[in-house]
């Protein structure tokens, strides 16, 4: 077998990527909330370009996965919703680059 | 994809945003105004005591203007974000090692004033020199660590109005050792800067109300 063949070992960690994380929308949000302590609903809108819906339907899915925690509240009579990445999330991303740079870093040129 | 996912340039992307409505810009050049026009506050007729009333007055409406510009003004359109640990250590470094450089740029300037001058011609420019390198240092210093180029500018025009105003005031052209001309042209340059950026902001991102599409 030469060297630049894929063998399917090279290949394992793929499998276990964590496809939550690994949906383009997902990944930007999650990177977005890694980054700083807290965001709202507007700012992540405006940082990855989502619409309303979009952004909100992809919160529910990651909200679900206990991933982030959404905290509503009142700044005066208008409603905010802070985002933040729970210790779950914050360790499944980090678990998700190690998996991302070792599929890349172990591919043959 | 995560190797091209580079989260340092996402967080400082994520941080600069919030500055993207030239509300800094408005307020910094608002200051500098300030310090163009007080000293015509003694032309008035005002002593030291009340001129240095409406600058306190001044930097307290420029505050107030900021704050509340930011709040009913950028939040809307552009949410609100906390930022990381990093982010926050950085400020801290910038808080700190701005007052220790505007110690130290105060007390050079009593030393200037209190130790034995061989020539008063060499006072008269040490101190507008002296001036103009804090300023540009603390300008710089907020340009790196907070990330906005920018700032580097309005460093080097800040920076230059003392040694300039004492030019222009050498040869008469100027009053008050040249602090209205050169602060006023610097702040109402950096003020026009604020105003343009923020009718672009106010253009680019509508106000987004929470559960609107």
């Amino acid at each position: 077998m030469s060297e630049d063949t894929i063998r399917g070992e090279d290949l394992q960690p793929l499998s276990e990527i964590d496809r939550l994380i690994h949906e383009p929308a997902r990944l930007m949000i999650m990177a977005y909330l890694y980054v700083v302590e807290a965001a709202d609903f507007t700012f992540l809108m405006r940082q990855t370009g989502l619409t309303w819906g979009n952004l909100s339907s992809h919160m529910s899915k990651l909200e679900a996965a206990g991933y982030i925690e959404v905290e509503k509240e009142f700044v005066g009579r208008k409603p905010r919703t802070m985002l933040r990445l729970t210790k779950e999330g914050r360790k499944a991303f980090q678990e998700y680059r190690k998996q991302m740079e070792q599929v890349f870093g172990e591919l043959p040129e | 994809m995560a190797q091209n996912l580079d989260l340092k340039e996402l967080e400082r992307k994520a941080f600069r945003s919030t500055f993207q409505d030239g509300l800094l810009d408005i307020f910094l050049g608002a200051v500098l105004l300030l310090f163009a026009v007080t000293p015509l506050l003694t032309d008035l007729g005002l002593g030291d005591f009340w001129s240095s009333v409406v600058m306190g007055c001044g930097w307290l409406v420029a505050w107030l203007g900021l704050a509340l510009a930011k709040r009913h003004v950028t939040v809307p359109r552009m949410g609100r974000v906390k930022p990381g640990p990093a982010r926050r250590a950085r400020h801290s470094r910038m808080i700190a090692i701005s007052t220790v450089v505007l110690f130290a740029g105060v007390l050079a300037g009593f030393a200037v004033y209190l130790l034995p001058q061989p020539d008063t011609r060499l006072l008269d420019w040490l101190v507008p020199a002296l001036l103009g390198l804090v300023t540009f240092g603390m300008f710089s210093l907020c340009a790196h660590l907070l990330d906005l180029p920018r700032l580097y500018g309005y460093g080097v025009l800040v920076g230059l109005a003392a040694p300039a105003g004492e030019l222009a005031y050498r040869h008469g052209a100027a009053a008050h050792h040249g602090w209205p001309i050169a602060f006023g042209i610097a702040g109402s340059a950096i003020v026009v800067v604020g105003a343009v950026t923020l009718a672009r902001f106010v253009r680019a991102f509508p106000v987004v109300r929470e559960g609107e599409p």
